[in-house]
């Protein structure tokens, strides 16, 4: 199982980066480049879909937390949307449901964070 | 590595190609020569046949002409002498007529029976003849006393056939001293009422004309023809010496040639026909044609040899690299043909392996070095867990054991317990995000940390707090770990417990199904230094156990990329949580195994159980 990572325009300012497969100590330094790259160039902030994202490992939290921790430096938000339910556990478990923002869909990402 | 040796004796590739090539050309060529020398045999006998036939036929011709010239006069003569009587002169004219008109005919005479010209006389017979050097004609008269010429073959055989007779070839001392052959025609007269033999007209030729027709029949130039006599002798041969002197079959008898005398018989028979002589091949042709076959094997041996003398070279080089020699020089052969590019690529794969060679030998030499520093960080790593069982002997009142396995040589898992005095024991389990030296290194720090700050009186919140801020100074790698850690009061059995992002422990009341102990929230250490964490507080029976892990247990994964799960957990821990900490921790470190499989191992697996067996008996 690989991550599979696609970048797509949202809302202007706003990049889309879908995350499929396995997030784990395997991929994540493939994934960490693209999502950072993402983050860099959405002036507004960054829309995560996890839709697809199966199992996330703890290389794959720090992944999200360097994230997090870039975003929040530029002031920039972040939303994660369509967690699955397993990922969602282990962001709650590791606290991480404090600091991220989730929602169902881009939709209501967009509304609720840059509207 | 060894290099194993043929002792068969292998056959060059030049051998090879001269073998084939000549084996294909002797074929074709045997094969071709067999068809067009079969065909072509048959066609010059076929000629010679007809030619010969040709020849013999116009030969013969030439000597029946000759022959019935020579036969009709002396027939008109003898005719006439049995029609009517000539007186001596007018006989001798008519002889001497005879000769002039015929210059074939050697010599001619009449010769009478006795008494049968002259009642008086017991001979008569003139004979007319050409004289051999003057060519004139000279009259004798043959019969005396000692010749008595009615006696003789010439005159008896035709006298007793009554028809005429060619003699056989005989040799004439007496008149011309040359071969010859008499055709003698005898004649008779009405004596009353009877016909009565009265003489023989003979005319004799030379057979040097038969010489001189039949030695021109030269067929091929390499044949010659022979004219052979009722009795086998030769009458004409181009060894003139044999004429009348051998005949067939005394060749045939002194060559001892059986064919050859059969052959003779069947001339005399009269008949035509055509004999395989037996020693036509001469075998030279053989010799020519093996010596052909040699030169040409010596061509093709020496051009293979050429051809194949820079491939022997480059092989011998090969066998001294395949030893391991690749200082070799291979010499570049400057051809632009294969053999040539076969050179530069061999010397370039030569110059490839000794570079890839080096870079291997630097290559395993690093690895072998970063291996056992490895090795050696795992002894060190593991030297920082607790690992005699049982730790404590003297407390009865709980029981612990913990393991660690590490899924590379060493890990980002960590637990830990040590007494904080008399009735406390402080415990704890982690997990560093990733794994190898990075981890190692993290989980080494945080250990160290936790042991450094808990004390008697410090809550299992306030330690997290401390370490975490230690933690996330400089830790620009976001590098992080979870931790659960407790407190446990085995006194009383209170249990203080805090958590850092980590998985919920296991609960085993005893008598009663397991489950997940509640936790506070709380970030994992290392990444926000403000992070709050919270203590929880529980009571334990004896009897109750704790059972804590990593995900490594939960998240291991089988052949079919299935994950361990929980419920596995669950069943395994209702199965032997009863029983004392290291049964329940190895049963559920068999069960994960057995789940695995062959697939490797992905991640840390540790644990933690602790049992609380009873509260200590003499509280202070």
């Amino acid at each position: 199982m690989d991550i599979g990572i696609t970048v797509a325009a949202g809302k202007p300012g706003v990049n889309v980066v879908r995350l499929s497969g396995r997030l784990d100590a395997a991929t994540y330094e493939a994934a960490q480049p693209v999502i950072a790259e993402a983050l860099e160039k959405g002036p507004a902030g960054m829309i995560l879909d996890m839709g697809s994202l199966d199992f996330i490992s703890s290389a794959g939290l720090r992944t999200m937390i360097i994230v997090w921790k870039k975003a929040a430096a530029d002031g920039k938000r972040i939303a994660m949307v369509d967690v699955q339910p397993q990922i969602y556990k282990i962001f709650k478990i590791a606290a991480l449901d404090k600091v991220f923002r989730f929602f169902d869909n881009e939709g209501e990402a967009v509304r609720e964070l840059w509207s | 590595m060894s290099i194993a040796r043929h002792p068969v004796k292998r056959r060059g590739l030049a051998f090879k190609l001269s073998l084939m090539i000549l084996t294909g050309t002797a074929v074709i060529f045997t094969a071709a020569f067999g068809y067009n020398y079969i065909y072509s045999r048959n066609q010059i006998l076929k000629n010679v046949e007809t030619n010969a036939q040709n020849l013999t036929l116009a030969a013969v011709n030439r000597i029946e002409t000759v022959l019935r010239g020579v036969e009709k006069d002396p027939s008109y003569l003898a005719h006439a002498l049995s029609e009517k009587k000539f007186d001596h002169q007018t006989l001798l004219g008519r002889v001497e007529a005879l000769l002039n008109t015929n210059p074939d005919i050697f010599g001619s005479a009449v010769a009478f029976d006795p008494y049968a010209f002259d009642p008086e006389s017991l001979y008569f017979a003139p004979y007319y003849y050409r004289d051999g050097i003057s060519l004139k004609l000279k009259l004798i008269y043959l019969g005396n006393k000692l010749y008595q010429y009615f006696f003789w073959d010439w005159y008896q055989i035709p006298k007793e056939l009554e028809r005429a007779v060619w003699s056989e070839p005989y040799f004439d001392e007496g008149a011309g001293n040359i071969i010859m052959s008499t055709y003698s025609i005898p004649f008779s007269r009405i004596n009353g009422k009877k016909r009565v033999f009265t003489g023989i007209v003979t005319a004799d030729i030379s057979l040097d004309w038969l010489v001189d027709i039949v030695s021109r029949l030269s067929p091929y130039g390499s044949g010659y023809a022979f004219l052979i006599s009722q009795s086998g002798v030769f009458v004409t041969h181009p060894d003139r010496e044999a004429i009348m002197r051998e005949s067939i079959f005394s060749v045939a008898e002194a060559a001892n040639d059986r064919e050859l005398r059969e052959t003779g018989r069947a001339m005399i028979r009269g008949e035509t026909g055509f004999v395989a002589l037996k020693k036509h091949f001469s075998g030279q042709k053989a010799i020519i044609g093996t010596a052909g076959f040699g030169i040409l094997f010596l061509v093709i041996v020496l051009i293979s040899g050429t051809i194949t003398r820079p491939l022997r070279t480059l092989a011998g080089k090969a066998a001294e690299i395949a030893r391991g020699n690749l200082d070799i020089e291979v010499t570049e052969v400057k051809s632009n043909d294969e053999i040539g590019e076969l050179s530069r690529s061999f010397d370039n794969m030569k110059v490839a392996l000794k570079e890839y060679i080096a870079n291997l030998a630097e290559t395993t030499a690093a690895k072998e070095r970063y291996e056992s520093e490895l090795k050696i960080a795992r002894t060190i790593q593991m030297s920082f867990l607790p690992k005699n069982f049982p730790p404590f002997p003297e407390n009865v009142e709980f029981d612990i054991y913990a393991t660690l396995d590490s899924a590379k040589e060493v890990g980002g898992d960590l637990y830990d317990f040590f007494l904080l005095d008399e009735d406390h024991l402080f415990f704890s389990i982690g997990d560093v995000s990733g794994k190898g030296v990075p981890a190692a290194l993290f989980m080494a720090a945080t250990k160290t940390l936790m042991k450094g700050t808990a004390g008697r009186d410090m809550a299992p919140s306030e330690v997290l707090s401390r370490v975490n801020r230690e933690l996330c100074l400089g830790n620009d790698s976001m590098m992080f770990v979870t931790v659960f850690c407790g407190i446990l009061n085995f006194r009383t059995g209170e249990v203080l417990y805090s958590n850092a992002g980590h998985n919920p422990p296991l609960i085993l009341r005893a008598g009663q199904p397991p489950e997940w102990l509640t936790l506070p929230d709380g970030f994992f250490l290392g990444t926000m230094e403000d992070s709050v964490y919270e203590t929880r507080q529980i009571l334990l029976a004896p009897g109750d156990m704790l059972l804590l892990y990593t995900d490594g247990v939960t998240e291991a994964m089988n052949g079919d990329k299935f994950f361990y799960e929980e419920r596995r957990l669950i069943r395994v821990t209702e199965d032997h949580g009863h029983e004392p900490p290291e049964n329940l921790v190895r049963e559920i470190l068999r069960s994960v195994r057995d789940f695995a499989g062959s697939e490797p191992q992905s991640d840390d697996i540790t644990m933690l159980a602790l049992s609380f067996r009873r509260r200590a008996e003499n509280p202070s």
